[in-house]
């Protein structure tokens, strides 16, 4: 069967997938951002915002993992209408291959960050730098590497939608 | 749990999940390719066309993560049998070891898909 033809699994609901994996990303760099910016004092010994944060480490990290599930659904579609039929053939208009490359980085880096978020609530519930102050370090770096890999892919995520999104008109070029 | 056992696992698997993830790739060891197509599973190397190696690769991750957190109990284990805390500089060792595998195995997807 070649690209671009047949049934796809989820690809009725594409559209409303990818709105919902549209806003679970815009409500994940938010909460993100803030769980960083209330964990930054701990590396000089500072927990006043130690409970938000760390209900904020779990908010963050149950919207990971709600857009990381949606964006695995929306994937197979991705693969069939947009990356084999758009982004990995030659274009009258000009290659589009990079655009493809740049959506590999993004899933790459989603997928440790989803291990750092993971990761940020097993340390928040027994080993919390206002309890253990050893794990500072590690706990404000995994909120780094988790704000930043949102930030990531949430913008390369609009970079690569705005090039062809799933769902779109047209089986191909 | 005590702390420093938990931290141990916590990045025991952080260690375990960004190697685990990257290893069918660097190694070419086989993982489960979805064909979206076809609708179906298979176990293999991620060929070119339309197939999804991803959700193999992050099973591998998964599985690896798992590993690394029961090595990471173990240690802790290892040490309060011996009697022995974890010293602050070998708990920013491990932390430190962490977030390099992440860094690490980011860089080399980044660079192996530049555009």
């Amino acid at each position: 069967m070649p690209p671009g033809t047949g049934p796809i699994v989820f690809e009725r609901w594409i559209r409303g997938l990818l709105v919902l994996h549209a806003l679970g990303a815009a409500a994940l760099v938010g909460a993100a951002t803030h769980q960083l910016l209330w964990c930054r004092g701990y590396l000089r010994g500072q927990y006043a915002a130690c409970e938000r944060e760390r209900g904020m480490a779990r908010v963050s990290a149950a919207l990971y993992v709600l857009t990381f599930v949606l964006g695995a659904a929306l994937y197979p579609t991705y693969k069939v209408r947009v990356r084999a039929a758009w982004f990995d053939v030659p274009l009258p208009a000009g290659d589009l291959g990079w655009v493809g490359r740049l959506f590999d980085i993004k899933e790459h880096w989603m997928a440790l960050g989803a291990a750092a978020a993971l990761a940020l609530v097993w340390l928040g519930r027994s080993a919390h730098p206002a309890r253990w102050p050893a794990s500072a370090r590690l706990y404000v770096g995994l909120s780094l590497v988790v704000c930043a890999t949102t930030w990531t892919g949430a913008i390369i995520g609009l970079v690569v939608a705005s090039y062809r999104a799933v769902g779109a008109v047209g089986g191909g070029p | 749990m005590t702390g420093e056992r938990a931290y141990l696992v916590g990045a025991g698997a952080v260690i375990g999940f960004a190697l685990a993830y990257a290893l069918p790739i660097v190694a070419g060891w086989p993982l489960a390719i979805y064909e979206p197509l076809a609708h179906r599973f298979s176990l293999g190397l991620p060929a070119g066309g339309v197939t999804l190696g991803y959700f193999g690769q992050v099973l591998w991750g998964l599985s690896g993560g798992l590993i690394g957190g029961v090595l990471g109990a173990s240690v802790g284990l290892g040490a309060a049998w011996r009697r022995k805390p974890v010293t602050e500089g070998a708990a920013i060792l491990a932390g430190a070891w962490a977030l390099t595998a992440l860094v690490l195995v980011g860089a080399y997807f980044t660079w192996l898909n530049w555009p």
